[in-house]
């Protein structure tokens, strides 16, 4: 038994205007969801369509499974995409992350979506060349699916309920997977305990990517330096609320970084000691002022000491490192709202 | 055969929010300032409160959230309940 609200159009009605005077696009056309077609995407699950996957915030609206397909079909996916965005929806539910406050803050962070394991295969997604770009149809529709699960069930309205200042591009999609095959190290989802062979998504709620173009190091210090650097920025939200910041290396980077014999926790060691600035800069701007002197950061540093260096986030475990992209030589610094990534099983 | 579209938004059953009833007249009110700890948003509500106190002879209590992105903490709300309105601040 079905909920969702049916609408039948008259012979003069344009399904993509339709849909578009609906409220229901990010502005680009919408596939119409006919019946049709999301009883063809409900196949992709064996889920039943009344199913309650999680409340979307602002708005705490139902993500049925039904709805979820609809917002699927709209966005252009294929029925085995439906299990990746259903996990999706759970990541980005989990109260750790605040999508609530995410949703409706001013900053302009969004959630990425991030996949792991055999379904990156099965999907055919990018996790080479142009990871972030356009181009693959899993990657696109699967984060544009979810950009339209936040504002068509969680009412994330542009400019209403969603005040993001700038907002991002992220907003349209935010969706890669992780290249584990030429990657030195385990990937993300087996570092966080799930098994190789098992699928996952990882949510996690950032701004776009930061180019770390570096064409020269080839020694793990000089290469790790120019990513800690670029890290080390004033303007971001880590050195006042802290939480958590994504490293996307590219495989030529991964491997000089690797070839040193340094594990990834050696290299997050190493971002987390370098990518530091002194209390007196900090002091300038960003967030300064009552909320860091509630102690987000760690007790030791010494807030009275200008001299002192504060680091990004709490600890080096806060440092995610996820290996994409193609050949060249640059990676990139996604820094965070203020909240963890969630990983979560494709099931 | 007419085209039939399903509709991908939250459905009406989606928990609504009401605004809270207004008060008639704020003459010796008990009167909650929720300060969600936003830059200048404690001296906003200070003088809001002096105001009140002065005023109308409201009685003020000032409670502080512990960030401004979550939810008030139980007993934050718990320290409200009593109140006859609650005003809050800061907004970006």
């Amino acid at each position: 038994m079905t909920v969702a609200t049916r609408h039948t159009l008259s012979t003069s009605d344009d399904p993509f205007q339709f849909c578009y005077d609906q409220g229901w696009t990010d502005g680009l056309p919408v596939i119409p969801p006919t019946e049709e077609r999301v009883a063809a995407m409900l196949a992709g699950t064996k889920l039943a369509p009344a199913t309650l996957v999680a409340k979307i915030p602002p708005g705490w609206g139902k993500a049925t499974v039904e709805k979820i397909a609809v917002n699927c079909v709209m966005a252009g996916c294929l029925p085995e995409h439906m299990p990746v965005v259903i996990a999706a929806v759970k990541a980005m539910t989990d109260p750790a992350l605040n999508l609530n406050g995410m949703q409706c803050s001013t900053h302009l962070s969004t959630p990425l979506v991030v996949v792991n394991g055999p379904a990156r295969l099965f999907l055919g997604m990018n996790s080479g060349s142009n990871v972030f770009g356009q181009g693959n149809r899993a990657n696109a529709t699967i984060g544009r699916a979810v950009k339209l699960i936040l504002t068509n069930i969680g009412r994330a309205i542009p400019g209403v309920t969603d005040k993001a200042t700038l907002g991002h591009p992220g907003k349209y999609t935010y969706c890669i997977a992780e290249n584990e095959e030429q990657s030195p190290w385990d990937p993300l989802h087996v570092e966080r305990g799930f098994k190789r062979e098992q699928s996952t998504v990882t949510v996690f709620g950032c701004e776009a990517p930061h180019n770390v173009n570096n064409q020269a190091s080839q020694n793990a210090f000089d290469l790790a330096f120019t990513i800690a650097d670029t890290m080390a920025t004033l303007g971001k939200n880590m050195f006042y609320a802290q939480g958590e910041v994504m490293v996307v290396v590219c495989p030529s980077h991964a491997e000089t970084i690797a070839r040193d014999g340094w594990s990834k926790q050696h290299f997050k060691e190493y971002l987390y000691e370098k990518a530091r600035k002194p209390v007196r800069l900090v002091k300038l701007g960003g967030l300064y002022g009552r909320e860091v002197k509630r102690n987000f950061w760690p007790r030791w540093v010494n807030r009275d000491d200008d001299d002192e260096m504060v680091p990004l986030v709490r600890r080096a475990s806060e440092i995610t490192i996820v290996v994409a992209g193609g050949t060249g030589r640059h990676s990139a610094f996604l820094p965070g709202w203020a909240t963890p990534s969630v990983t979560v099983a494709v099931e | 055969m007419p085209l039939v579209l399903i509709d991908p938004s939250a459905e009406e059953d989606a928990e609504k929010r009401i605004g809270a009833a207004r008060l008639d007249d704020l003459k010796g009110k008990r009167i909650g300032l929720l300060d969600n700890i936003k830059h200048n948003a404690e001296y906003l509500l200070t003088e809001v409160g002096e105001q009140l106190t002065r005023e109308y002879g409201c009685e003020v209590r000032l409670i502080r959230k512990k960030t401004y992105t979550k939810f008030a903490e139980a007993h934050v709300l718990a320290a409200l309940e009593d109140c006859d309105a609650v005003v809050t601040a800061i907004g970006d």
